[in-house]
């Protein structure tokens, strides 16, 4: 049953987190690789706050959120001065200096992370692993709804339009900077909590957990479930998180388990980018062009 | 109204190295202009300008006397300019009423919802005689029909001033009168359309003046039966 529950955790926490991915990517035509390290960075401001500071909950959460959105709010700076292949790697190299602060950073505990003592809220605790179930599966309903309400809004349309032609944008009066960066602000909301969820359920933040394996996963599964759909992050984070799940049932020995998840990771997205471009329920693929044209 | 509705001042526009438009004025109050010139002679560029779309290398441009390179593009959009594209610029993964109902802001709906938007662009796919279309997907459309679809994102602006790239290549020539038709409908309240044509039959039925560029150069300018009689006009065009 616990195992169970953690698996629920995990899915509400990738599943919110791939929800973001998808409103950058899928309405916003940013595809960032550097959700891990906003994640991650949501994450240690709460075990930093939680533990060492001895800060309360009311207090950590708005942190946690607060930095998500300053660190996505940093993505859509690096996104509006490069085009998509150069924007990809510079989220990339930003992961990597995330990594490499965190893990080099006493204040955080470096490469030994950093503990956190059990948080209660009400007298229920943040890590009992029902708890943290029903808070990611509450948060991922809340990105769920995020997405919804975005789709039908004038910013979703406007956001739509420079995804799709920045230069008709800005014929249109569209701004297209503003759009992108209340959409990332957003997201980046929703991937701090996620940070904070993660921490509190887990109670140790490490740089382990905050790899580019987690970076691409979560991309993946914006890809897998469809861009640009609000149940696409749903699907694909129950595919990813799900899926490889099945192969403890398989008997691989222990050591060859995690080169195995990377190996159906790697199939199933280049199945998908093949196969089925658009994802489970997505109605948008993303092309490879520059987020500007020059226009002569 | 401060300034000419459109000021042109000694404009040079420099692209990848070459030069789209030389030392060119010339100033538009209301009604429809013309601009006529070979390929490559520069026409495309002054809209591109007045849309805010690329920066002068030299001289100055000014719409309402504000000028235009302190203005960022979707701001010059904003103050009441609509524009449509040489090659059709549409949102391929929606349909035609979306790709319509896309151009209104939340300004032009006054406070209202989506289904105004639709609405809207509902009446103005019907002005350009899409309407049976509004359902249909962007991707599917003919190169005419997506000329269509943005003379209908011109039309639901209602804008003051109206930039048509092109807007009759490629159409059959029994939609010409839609085309004509919207141009008359922003020039009747009391705006500035300046259009962009080869098709000089068009021309002369629309406009009220005709500006000559060639070579970035501009090389004439007056009424429409003055500029295209004029022999050393059409000489500078290469034989045009």
């Amino acid at each position: 049953m616990e195992y169970l529950l953690h698996l629920l955790v995990m899915f509400g926490i990738f599943g919110a987190l791939a929800s973001a991915a998808n409103i950058d990517a899928g309405y916003g035509g940013v595809l960032s690789f550097a959700y891990a390290a906003v994640f991650g960075a949501g994450a240690y401001v709460t075990a930093y706050l939680l533990g060492p500071q001895s800060a309360p909950v009311w207090l950590a959460l708005p942190a946690a959120v607060a930095v998500g959105i300053g660190a996505n709010l940093i993505v859509a700076a690096i996104a509006s001065r490069l085009a998509d292949g150069d924007f990809a790697v510079a989220t990339l190299a930003a992961h990597g200096l995330f990594a490499a602060v965190v893990a080099n950073t006493d204040l955080v505990g470096g490469p030994m992370g950093l503990q956190i003592p059990q948080v209660q809220v009400g007298g229920l605790s943040l890590s009992s692993p029902i708890v943290a179930a029903a808070i990611a599966l509450s948060l991922l309903t809340l990105s769920v709804a995020a997405a919804y309400k975005l789709q039908r809004s004038s910013l979703g349309r406007a956001l739509r339009v420079v995804r799709e032609d920045a230069v008709l944008a800005r014929s249109l009066g569209i701004d297209a900077s503003a759009c992108r960066v209340a959409a990332m602000a957003a997201s980046g909301a929703l991937v701090g909590a996620a940070g904070f969820v993660f921490a509190s359920y887990v109670q140790f933040v490490h740089p382990d957990s905050f790899t580019t394996r987690e970076a691409v996963l979560i991309v993946c599964m914006a890809i897998a479930g469809g861009l640009g759909t609000p149940w696409g992050a749903v699907a694909g984070a129950a595919l990813l998180v799900l899926l490889p799940e099945g192969l403890r049932w398989v008997g691989l020995p222990a050591a060859s388990e995690g080169a195995m998840r990377d190996i159906l990771y790697g199939s199933l997205l280049a199945a998908f980018v093949l196969l089925r471009p658009a994802g489970l329920f997505g109605c948008f693929v993303p092309a490879a062009k520059p987020h500007d044209t020059t226009v002569r | 109204m401060s300034g000419r509705t459109i000021e042109l001042k000694n404009v040079a526009v420099r692209l990848g190295g070459v030069d789209a438009l030389l030392d060119v004025s010339a100033a538009f109050d209301v009604g429809v202009v013309a601009i006529i010139g070979p390929n490559g002679s520069g026409k495309t560029t002054v809209l591109n300008v007045l849309s805010g779309l690329v920066r002068l290398s030299r001289g100055s441009a000014s719409i309402l006397g504000k000028n235009l390179s302190t203005i960022p593009a979707h701001q010059i959009a904003r103050m009441g300019i609509a524009r449509t594209f040489q090659t059709s610029r549409i949102l391929e993964w929606t349909d035609i009423r979306e790709n319509v109902a896309a151009a209104l802001s939340r300004t032009d709906l006054g406070g209202n919802g989506p289904s105004e938007a639709y609405r809207l662009a509902e009446a103005s796919l019907t002005a350009v005689g899409l309407e049976s279309l509004a359902g249909v997907r962007a991707s599917t459309l003919s190169f005419g029909e997506r000329k269509l679809v943005e003379l209908a994102r011109v039309h639901v602006r209602k804008p003051f001033i109206a930039l048509l790239d092109e807007p009759v290549s490629g159409l059959h020539p029994s939609k010409f009168p839609i085309v004509a038709d919207v141009i008359s409908q922003v020039a009747a309240r009391g705006g500035l359309v300046i259009l962009v044509e080869h098709d000089y039959e068009f021309v002369r039925e629309v406009a009220g003046q005709v500006v000559a560029l060639s070579a970035g150069r501009l090389v004439g300018s007056g009424a429409p039966a003055e500029v295209l009689n004029d022999r050393a006009v059409l000489a500078s065009f290469g034989g045009a």
